[in-house]
């Protein structure tokens, strides 16, 4: 599969890209069965009792195997990259998700370091049914800064009443240095109730990536997003690619060419 | 009305704010009224053709001038701008025809915050024609990002002679814009890869969808558009400034609490 320019220079301005029927049905009903088995093993054959989201690793399986670095994945991505010369983090990772999942980037600082989530709903999910929702744009600054109280107050609200932080765990201590350092950082008191954080989060402006199984949707992990109105148990596989690491702090992972010979 | 912080910074970080229900329907009947009278008697009393927009210059009615006087418009105004702010232009009207592609009031971002508030004596919805903009593009480098939108629509202008928002096809000064563009930025628009060609109802925005008595305020400075609207569709815009502190910022005249 090849990327036209336009889409090339799409995701560049607008932080992500939604390609439709990347897998083919045969495909997802084999993905869609593995994530299923594993994700029943792993709760030891018990229903999902739906308090938090379930992660599942899902390499070992032939539906998922090498997923990250499969040719219609990997073309589209050396071409929002740049080149062949990128590497994917960690393994997939499945997860049957519960409740909605407030405002966040998945890399809270932009830096010079491009990093790629690809995301495969084995459920349709469309704006109200927990579909992806992205601020166009959000990947670069000053945006991304200017955002980053929907987050913080997030994790302020956390910190306060204990909350479920994406619906995992409430914040602890390495939340609570972030949210002291960002304050200075910034010199905003999130006491102060002057930022955008309050604002009901299904009126932040966001564009709804509504999805059928198949489809793939790739987003700059700067970028912020969120989902609302999802029923839980719904399955979503999620994976990550950055470009190549060229400086201290930039995340590791393996070349992608590596993987694929 | 005051603004809540949150309004404040809402406006801030997206660049836009719906003020909903501003006017009521005994206020917007008048506005509506006086619309009409106006703009039947520039037409010398023939109907309107619908073949390009009908621009209507509104601030001798005295609806339109209460408006603009009224505090519930003073206030946001200085709550958003500061308390020097200037008007920047007088309430026009317009009966709209078709699509206006997307493009920024202002074309390069600078220190000078200036806003336009849109008045629709319609109701207009995401398909019929309401303001879509999108979210962040009144700051760089979104903005910057966002011109290849401009400069193709500037450009197809110029190739085939096609009306710029349904007003007059691209002209000299357009073509001074886009070389003078195409040397700040680097970009070849027959050459180099850009958003412009993208489906223009598929660039992501938000619709400000709204009822007649609504006040849509906005940053001149972000993309806009609007798509599927009714040939004859009416919206009254006006426009206000910061206080200009700088060469080059546009001066207006003073807006004073009544």
């Amino acid at each position: 599969m090849q990327l036209t320019q336009h889409q090339v220079a799409f995701f560049e301005v607008f932080g992500y890209l939604f390609l439709p029927r990347v897998f083919s049905d045969s495909e997802i009903v084999e993905m869609s069965e593995d994530f299923d088995k594993t994700a029943l093993d792993d709760r030891g054959g018990a229903d999902f009792d739906a308090d938090r989201r379930q992660n599942i690793t899902l390499t070992q399986t032939k539906g998922w195997h090498n997923i990250e670095v499969r040719d219609q994945l990997f073309y589209p991505l050396t071409q929002l990259f740049g080149s062949s010369d990128f590497v994917s983090i960690g393994k997939p990772g499945g997860g049957l998700y519960v409740g909605d999942t407030d405002w966040h980037p998945d890399c809270a600082f932009v830096g010079n370091q491009k990093r790629i989530k690809g995301a495969i709903y084995l459920d349709t999910v469309t704006k109200d049914t927990g579909c992806l929702r992205i601020i166009p744009g959000s990947h670069k600054n000053p945006l991304h800064d200017q955002l980053q109280p929907l987050r913080m107050g997030r994790i302020k609200k956390s910190l306060d009443d204990g909350s479920l932080m994406s619906n995992i765990a409430p914040a602890g201590e390495k939340g609570r240095v972030e949210l002291e350092q960002w304050q200075e950082y910034s010199g905003i008191n999130m006491e102060d109730g002057t930022t955008i954080y309050g604002v009901d989060s299904l009126d932040i402006p966001a564009t709804n990536m509504e999805s059928k199984p198949g489809d793939v949707v790739f987003f700059d992990q700067h970028c912020f997003h969120a989902a609302f109105g999802g029923k839980d148990g719904r399955r979503m596989v999620a994976m990550s690619w950055a470009s190549n690491p060229t400086e201290p702090g930039h995340v590791e992972g393996v070349n992608v060419l590596d993987m694929r010979k | 009305m005051s603004l809540s912080a949150q309004d404040i910074a809402f406006f801030d970080v997206f660049g836009y704010l719906i003020l909903p229900q501003l006017f009521n329907q005994e206020e917007v009947s008048e506005l509506s009224n006086d619309f009409e009278k106006i703009a039947l008697a520039d037409r010398d009393g023939k109907d309107f053709e619908g073949v390009k927009r009908q621009d209507i210059a509104l601030i001798d009615t005295p609806s339109w001038k209460r408006l603009m006087e009224s505090d519930r418009i003073y206030r946001p105004l200085r709550e958003l701008l500061g308390a020097s702010y200037t008007s920047t232009q007088m309430p026009s009207g317009g009966l709209y025809v078709g699509d206006t592609q997307w493009h920024p009031d202002v074309a390069k971002v600078d220190s000078q915050r200036r806003i336009k508030g849109a008045v629709y004596l319609d109701p207009v919805r995401r398909d019929s024609g309401c303001l879509r903009v999108v979210p962040g593009s009144h700051k760089n480098p979104f903005h910057n990002e966002m011109q290849p939108l401009r400069m193709g629509r500037i450009k197809e202008s110029l190739d085939n002679g096609t009306l710029m928002s349904n007003v007059g096809a691209a002209g000299d000064s357009e073509r001074a814009e886009i070389d003078e563009w195409a040397k700040e930025s680097g970009i070849n628009m027959d050459k180099d890869n850009t958003i412009f060609g993208w489906n223009p109802t598929e660039i992501p925005s938000t619709a400000l969808e709204s009822n007649p008595g609504d006040v849509v305020l906005f940053n001149q400075c972000i993309f806009h558009a609007a798509f599927g609207g009714k040939t004859g569709r009416r919206m009254v815009a006006m426009t206000w400034a910061s206080g200009p502190t700088e060469p080059g910022h546009v001066k207006g005249e003073l807006v004073r609490e009544r």
